[in-house]
């Protein structure tokens, strides 16, 4: 009986901390195995690309903690990218405020149809991504903007202290406010509540409206900050590139880190160490010469076993 | 005497280690209409189950039609002849009406599905009983009623020799239990026996011709329906055979205190039919009944989760508009859900977060949770309610229920409301966990906060209540005060509650 | 009145595509010449059969991410079987994707990954697969078989191309199965009420792999006349197709939660939204880049109005009388 109980809570345990123990471990092997892995270089291109998919499992998480899903974030992405990059091009501060006030709206209107009108989240962000994605082809012509604006492009591409890029510093804010938000405010302990238990959640009187409303939101403005980091690095904002397939990203990267599929506690600690463990995939078969459709299957691979064993002992009630 | 189409002996089911039926027997004769009676926990859903296949009895034997025989799917005890109309439809809703009374028995002619014959046979049992349906409509096009019918069709039309009917009228209005006893008369000229389970004793005592009761899984006794008072009946129901605590509580004179809560001509229809009370400050007020008598679904309109069709709620002297759980707690009214684990507990969130979920405005600022105040308000109560837990931290859905019960109760104390509202607060805690929380209400009444208490258990009402309000089929039947309060007077009350009608 | 309500509150799709059919018209007259249907048709087909495979899979209440790499893999596999074997060319590909649709299926009904999860794994992996087998550049062969080429250029009377008419005959066959045939209506009744299913002795799992090898299937073919159309197998073919027949079979009036939904709705969503594409292609009043917002509009609308409906006709009511107990 004790033996059972302790393995129970080494479950525990372990779920809570998968994906930091895959990322440590995969780090290790890094380091020994691949060559110049320990170089500043790998460093910056490894935050480099891992900011923006941070940051929009971030959001993620809170959507999924909700029990939902978005999968508009990568046309969220275009659609900002595009109106700041036009922004910028046309010098209209105007058009860069509607960019992000625009995004947000439509991660809004999710929230409402979501929570008041009962649709299927996968429909509405279904419809959406059409909607952002068209909207920003449609913007922009369907072509490239591209903009000249050097000390925007040098805050984007220049390292800070000779080394560290700034998208490290954008990773290190929005991962310590989400978690704050999260683990230190009356919303965090709302929204976990309410994807633990909507009805128990209703009956303490929680507006689950405002909460679902919230989650929603923030992902479309965090995908909006991820867009800026995919534009802003190369000066230029394609409309049919920038945030394609963002959300497969994002997901895995909130499952694997340990937020529950039918709702419940976001865990942004692990959603940004899956954001980690899937860049680190990436990073370890570019080094290391293998192919792109290798690193394609092993990642869906991991991400099916991360998603199996977070699954083991809820199935066995 | 005809022969007994039904023949169970000595059934006895265990889930882990709890009996949940103990050596029951039962019997159903050809073309009768049988009552199973019995409260929450009696053990009725447990033996249907084992009669239709659902659970597999430890001990005992079923004979039907004269063969003993052990059904382990529902599909083999609906083709031997047992069919169940559950009061969870298990239809499905965005089918044809057609397509469900012919589900898993689909016509076929050489090209697969029949659908022309199948739409006629179905119209032809439809207009058999002679309600309007259009068999060619989606099931969810009707209303709850006649997809209750609808189901029966379908069970009948599957050669049923005996029907189990759970509850098959608490979801029914007047007029539409009228067309369902139709059915049940003609079924039962055609020999099909009934196993009738309901609430409601008027349509026991019309329609059935014995009852037998359970009570806690055990056989209480099976009677002919003519040779059972309502008041035995009850008495057989819920009369405790040990020896009961005896009413300690002082009576207690609330004619001068302030007026806390009152609700005018409540009504939803068909749950709560014109239900009109009021709470002092500091009072116990039970509400007892049997089960869907309206006690919960009273409670959840006052408290915001349903909207009456009519009616007016009053705080405090002033009229408020409640139309959520929100509004109810903002005007200081809080409610202990009577499902704990559905709509009650986080279940994977701590302890300490469970209990201050509600109580979050008073220990944080500009929307910060200050944690040592939540550690602090956590802990106070955990003490105070003696709750046996590790920590805060620990997840509540590790504790035991009386403790699960204990944090909610806590939750609820933790924004000082004016009037709580208890269902079934002691449902599955053990005897220990329940005193504690017995004496926790008297507690809560001394600091002057109202409680309306609702209990399937008329000697926790009997030991708590400083007034209680009978209620029956959502009516209001009788208040008893201080001293005329018993589980007699309580029984005599739900019983004779016909003569006020 | 209440007829014509009927009539359209479940023919919503078909009122759909008439509207915008007069649209069509309106914005260009060729729009109805016999060419340009033809045209539209043939696209049509191409993502057709992605549409009605994934009615099943929808009518289960799941649903099916990976059937953009389905379709790339068959198309690569039936050109590299034509050289080979063309009776191959034509079998493989249709069996690759039973493999495909029973892995789905095993990893959401037996090891209970969420279908949405499952299947975007497997579309990642096929996607991976097929890259690997095309080493990352457009799959060429030499000469391809004429059985091969017909398969999606064959016209018949220059009118009525054959990928049409597959498209057609699939449409009935699926509709004949849905409708009278007990797995069909098994699939229905999974969707509607799990539970039920498992009461009435339709087994979960088995209809539910059912639908995803039949969804990969029909997907297959699509992708197998989509090369042949084109007559080179791209590694990235199909790319964004998932979501494409998603949003049909939505338009044609199913619902994802399970248990409601036609082929023939799936059949009038995917016409309605190759004809978005092909109205924008030929008016000039809006650039032909805004397509994909009013593909986001249209559905936008669609669901708004679907869950007004739902809400007030007593959905209300009955989400209070579960609670009630």
């Amino acid at each position: 009986m004790t033996e059972k109980r302790s393995f129970h809570l080494d479950l525990v345990f372990l779920k809570k901390h998968i994906a930091l123990i895959l990322f440590l471990v995969l780090l290790v092997v890094n380091i020994f195995a691949t060559n110049n892995f320990l170089s500043w270089i790998t460093f910056n291109n490894f935050f480099k690309q891992v900011t923006r998919i941070c940051l929009v499992s971030l959001g993620m998480s809170l959507v999924i903690a909700t029990g939902g899903i978005d999968i508009s974030v990568g046309s969220a992405m275009a659609l900002g990218a595009v109106l700041a990059a036009l922004g910028i091009v046309h010098q209209s501060p105007l058009l860069i405020v509607l960019s992000i006030v625009l995004v947000v709206a439509f991660g809004c209107l999710a929230g409402v149809a979501v929570s008041k009108l009962a649709i299927l989240p996968m429909v509405v962000t279904l419809a959406l991504r059409y909607a952002m994605r068209g909207m920003a082809k449609g913007i922009s012509g369907a072509a490239n903007v591209t903009y000249t604006a050097p000390r925007l492009t040098a805050f984007f591409t220049k390292p800070v202290f000779g080394h560290i890029p700034v998208h490290f510093f954008i990773l290190i804010a929005a991962v310590a406010i989400v978690y704050i938000i999260v683990n230190k405010m009356k919303l965090g302990s709302r929204i976990e509540a309410y994807g633990n238990n909507p009805v128990a959640a209703r009956n303490c009187g929680i507006n689950t409206v405002k909460i679902v409303v919230f989650c929603y939101a923030i992902t479309a403005a965090l995908s909006w900050a991820a867009g800026m980091l995919e534009a802003g690095v190369v000066s230029s904002a394609h409309p049919s590139t920038i945030g394609t397939d963002m959300e497969i990203d994002a997901i895995a990267a909130a499952l694997i880190g340990g937020t529950p599929i039918d709702g419940g506690y976001p865990n942004i600690v692990g959603t940004t160490c899956g954001a980690f463990v899937l860049q680190l995939i990436t990073m370890m078969c570019n080094m290391n010469n293998v192919s792109y459709p290798v690193t394609l299957m092993l990642k869906a691979c991991i991400i099916l076993a991360a998603l199996y064993f977070h699954g083991i002992g809820k199935r066995s009630r | 005497m005809s022969e007994n189409i039904l023949e169970v002996h000595g059934l006895t089911k265990e889930f882990a280690g709890v009996r949940a039926l103990d050596n029951i027997e039962f019997s159903v004769k050809e073309g009768e209409i049988h009552a199973l009676m019995g409260e929450n926990g009696a053990g009725k859903s447990t033996l249907i189950k084992i009669l239709t296949g659902l659970y597999k009895a430890d001990a005992g034997t079923i004979v039907f039609r004269g063969e003993e025989r052990h059904f382990t799917t529902v599909l083999s005890a609906q083709k031997a002849g047992i069919s169940t109309i559950y009061q969870e439809l298990n239809m499905i809703p965005y089918l044809t009406v057609s397509e469900n009374i012919f589900l898993g028995h689909y016509p076929y002619n050489s090209s697969g599905i029949d659908w022309k014959k199948m739409h006629e046979d179905a119209q032809a049992l439809i207009d058999e009983i002679g309600i309007d349906i259009d068999v060619k409509r989606p099931l969810n096009t009707y209303s709850t009623a006649k997809q209750q019918i609808i189901s029966i069709i379908r069970a009948v039309n599957f050669n049923s020799r005996l029907l189990i009917m759970d509850e098959p009228t608490s979801s029914l209005d007047t007029n539409e239990v009228e067309i369902l006893f139709g059915i049940m008369d003609k079924l039962k000229e055609k020999g099909v026996s009934m196993i009738f389970i309901s609430h409601r004793l008027d349509e026991v005592y019309r329609k059935c011709d014995r009852i037998t009761v359970l009570k806690d899984g055990h056989y209480v006794g099976t009677w002919k329906t003519e040779e059972l008072s309502e008041y035995e009946l009850l008495k057989a129901m819920l009369g405790k055979k040990e020896v009961k605590l005896e009413r300690t509580l002082p009576v207690r004179d609330f004619e001068d205190k302030e007026e806390v809560l009152e609700v005018r001509n409540l009504i939803r229809v068909p749950y709560v039919n014109d239900v009109s009370f009021k709470i002092k400050k500091g009072e116990i007020l039970g509400l007892a009944g049997l089960l869907g008598a309206g006690r919960t679904e009273t409670a959840r309109i006052i408290f915001g989760c349903d909207m009456p069709d009519s009616g007016e709620i009053f705080v405090s002297g002033k009229k408020v508009r409640i139309k959520s759980p929100e509004d109810a707690i903002r005007e200081g009214l809080a409610f202990c859900t009577e499902n704990r684990r559905e709509e009650g507990i986080f279940p994977d969130v701590s302890v300490q977060n469970n209990l201050t979920i509600c109580s979050l405005d008073q220990i944080s600022r500009g929307g910060f949770i200050n944690s040592r105040k939540r550690k602090q308000l956590s802990e106070d109560y955990i003490k105070k309610l003696l709750i046996k837990t590790p920590s805060g931290e620990q997840l509540i859905k590790n504790l035991s229920g009386g403790n699960q019960q204990k944090v909610i109760l806590s939750r609820w104390m933790a924004i000082h409301p004016k009037l709580i509202i208890l269902d079934e607060p002691t449902r599955g805690i053990d005897v220990g966990a329940k005193a504690e929380i017995e004496k926790l209400i008297h507690e809560f009444s001394d600091q002057g906060i109202s409680i309306l208490f609702i209990s399937s258990e008329m000697a926790e009402l009997v030991r708590n209540c400083d007034r209680i309000l009978v209620l029956r089929d959502g009516k209001i039947m009788g208040e008893l005060t201080g001293q005329e309060i018993s589980e007699k007077s309580i029984m005599e009350t739900i019983a004779t509650g016909k003569g006020n009608d | 009145m209440n007829k014509v309500k009927t009539f359209f509150s479940s023919n919503i799709a078909l009122v759909g595509l008439i509207i915008v059919l007069i649209i069509g018209v309106c914005v260009q007259r060729t729009f109805i010449s016999p060419e340009n249907l033809t045209n539209l048709l043939r696209s049509s087909s191409l993502m057709g059969f992605i549409g009605i495979g994934m009615t099943f899979v929808v009518l289960c209440g799941s649903i099916d991410l990976s059937v953009a790499s389905a379709f790339a893999l068959s198309g690569y596999l039936m050109l590299y079987m034509a050289q080979y074997n063309i009776i191959l060319a034509f079998i493989i590909p249709l069996l690759a994707g039973a493999v495909i649709g029973f892995i789905n299926g095993v990893l959401i009904e037996k090891l209970s990954i969420p279908a949405f999860i499952a299947t975007l794994a497997t579309q990642m992996f096929v996607r991976g697969l097929v890259q690997m087998f095309c080493n990352e550049v457009t799959y060429k062969i030499d000469v391809i078989p004429v059985p091969v080429l017909a398969l999606g250029r064959l016209t018949f009377g220059n009118l009525i191309p054959l990928p049409l008419l597959l498209f057609v005959a699939a449409t009935l066959i699926v509709a004949f199965v849905l409708k009278r045939r007990f797995i069909g209506r098994s699939m229905y009744i999974v969707g509607g009420n799990r539970e039920a299913a498992n009461m009435m002795g339709v087994s979960v799992p088995k209809t539910m792999i059912t639908a995803h090898i039949l969804c990969s299937v029909l997907t297959c073919i699509g992708g197998m006349i989509y090369t042949s159309r084109v007559g080179v197998a791209s590694p990235l073919a199909g790319t964004g197709y998932e979501m494409y027949a998603i949003a049909a079979v939505v338009l044609g009036g199913a619902k994802l939660t399970g248990g409601v939904g036609k082929v023939s709705g799936s059949f009038i969503g995917t016409l309605i939204m190759s004809s978005f594409s092909n109205i924008f292609s030929m008016q000039n009043i809006l650039d032909a880049v805004w397509s994909d917002v009013v593909v986001g509009a249209v559905l936008l609308i669609v669901i708004m109005v679907q869950a007004a409906v739902t809400l007030r006709s007593g959905g209300k009511k009955n989400k209070a009388q579960t609670g009630a107990v």
